[in-house]
């Protein structure tokens, strides 16, 4: 009898440190995903969707003397590639007369922070592994980013196995599917023809920078934001951003943005909506003219106390 | 009546509505009688599946719960209004409270029928991911809240959309800063 006991403690132990190896294996599994997501040279096409947003978009990807190049080319709606230097984004347009600047950028589903970030969200989120799947004919690993909270939502990977490379994520609210990011064909660590990595529309071409160039980060880098917000769900840290009329903010995983517009006349209704997991959140200035914009990957309740928390700030 | 609202009943009935879309059915149970009857029709679909199939279903028909609702919500209609001191209260809670008494009095005719025929099958499961209903080949129509904004507004959404997605998909843009929110 003693030795059913001690056979029970000990296996109930070993159960307990398999679920924590379990945890650590998984953000291992993280780090990984980060790496690789910087590193990794693969080349494939992939599809995005975002409430009624569904793109299907050809990547190239470079890691080279320590530099990102990448190059994506939009296979849905009007012609388009994006080429990346590091954080440098360029659009081109192969014809300038009937080129719309004026689309969506939908880049994939994660920062390249995000590896950078992940430390900060262990106690917001629970991570674990869910065995192996097939995605775009590679072999992957199931992990899962659960809330601990009701307060955010929730995230399924699937990193390929050889690599660590997120072949596929969903964004999740509850078990509803928000967001949905999948490689439909994939080759990894195959030479890449630099041609690829340029775009094809030639020099009539229309191009428009995505980032701000690098000079306004030394212009600005000392602005302080002139507004606050006096309330966030519990882990969101500020991150510094360059105007100081936008707050930025992160958990480690989702993100928040606040915008203020100090204009005459509030240039949109108030109005809440959303765009996949993304909330969308409008309000006219509390004693001040001009509004309030939130935007980001929290439920509506959040982002609805986030707005009415915003406030000048006294320094 | 779109496709999306038609998901969103869908997504009301099996508990995953996000609040936007309560929202956006409350604001067209009015006008759309189509909607109603899909509701009925996905809230009698839900319980014939979760009825064993041996014994004889006793769930009103459509017609009849749309009856039921109508009469519901005359007798919300012909009470008297509490004064709240904001307007915009009273505009959305009536609704809201007629269409949850409504709710949970058919729940209730439901639950008395689940508990005549017995138990809930365990095969069944109406909780699955609603992305293949994302996914379908209707044409993409705006977000209706998008929608009512013109041109030039829809334009300015999206630029604060666009910002924001630069600013969380680029490192260079952003890093943790050390002052705290409030200073």
């Amino acid at each position: 009898m003693k030795n059913f006991y001690l056979g029970t403690i000990g296996a109930l132990l070993l159960s307990l440190g398999a679920g924590v190896c379990h945890a650590d294996d998984a953000t291992q599994w993280l780090d990984r995903m980060g790496v690789a997501l910087h590193e990794q040279d693969y080349q494939g096409t992939f599809i995005y969707m975002r409430g009624s947003q569904f793109e299907t978009i050809q990547v190239t990807h470079q890691f080279k003397d320590g530099r990102e190049l990448e190059r994506l080319v939009y296979q849905n709606g009007e012609e388009r590639e994006i080429v990346r230097r590091d954080n440098e984004l360029v659009c081109y347009h192969p014809d300038p007369h009937n080129a719309d600047f004026d689309h969506n950028l939908p880049l994939g589903p994660f920062s390249t922070a995000f590896n950078d970030n992940l430390a900060t969200s262990q106690d917001l989120y629970r991570f674990s592994l869910h065995g192996k799947e097939r995605i775009a004919g590679r072999t992957a690993v199931k992990l899962k980013i659960t809330p601990r909270h009701d307060n955010r939502f929730g995230y399924r990977l699937w990193l390929d196995e050889e690599t660590g490379l997120l072949l596929q994520s969903q964004l999740v609210d509850r078990n509803r599917v928000l967001e949905l990011f999948q490689f439909s064909s994939i080759q990894i660590g195959q030479p890449i023809d630099t041609a690829m990595l340029n775009s094809s529309f030639g020099d009539t071409a229309a191009v428009h920078q995505l980032s701000p160039v690098i000079t306004e980060v030394a212009e600005q880098q000392s602005s302080r934001p002139v507004w606050r917000v006096s309330w966030l769900p519990d882990g969101f840290k500020p991150m510094y951003s360059r105007q100081s009329n936008l707050l930025h903010f992160t958990d480690g995983l989702a993100t928040l943005s606040v915008f203020v517009e100090q204009t005459g006349t509030a240039s949109l209704p108030d109005m809440t909506t959303s765009h996949g997991a993304t909330t969308v959140i409008t309000r006219r200035l509390k004693n001040a003219q001009g509004q309030i914009t939130v935007v980001g990957e929290v439920p509506v309740n959040m982002a609805r106390r986030v707005a009415e928390s915003v406030e000048p700030a006294l320094f | 009546m779109s496709g999306k609202l038609k998901e969103s009943v869908s997504a009301l009935i099996d508990d995953e509505a996000s609040e936007i879309e309560v929202h956006r059915l409350l604001r067209n149970l009015d006008s759309e009688q189509d909607l109603k009857k899909t509701f009925f029709i996905y809230q009698q679909i839900r319980s014939v599946l979760r009825n064993p199939s041996d014994k004889v279903q006793r769930i009103p028909g459509v017609d009849q719960q749309m009856k039921l609702f109508q009469r519901i919500s005359d007798a919300i209609d012909d009470e008297e209004t509490f004064t709240i001191d904001s307007p915009t209260h009273r505009n959305w809670l009536k609704p809201v409270a007629g269409l949850a008494v409504a709710a949970t009095l058919l729940m209730t005719v439901g639950i008395v029928f689940n508990n005549e025929t017995g138990p809930l099958p365990d095969s069944i499961s109406t909780n699955t991911p609603t992305i293949a209903q994302n996914v379908d080949t209707q044409p993409v129509e705006p977000e209706p809240e998008l929608r009512e904004l013109d041109e030039e507004k829809q334009k300015l959404l999206r630029e604060y959309l666009n910002k924001h997605d630069r600013m969380t998909r680029l490192k260079g843009n952003t890093h943790l800063v050390n002052y705290p929110p409030g200073q």
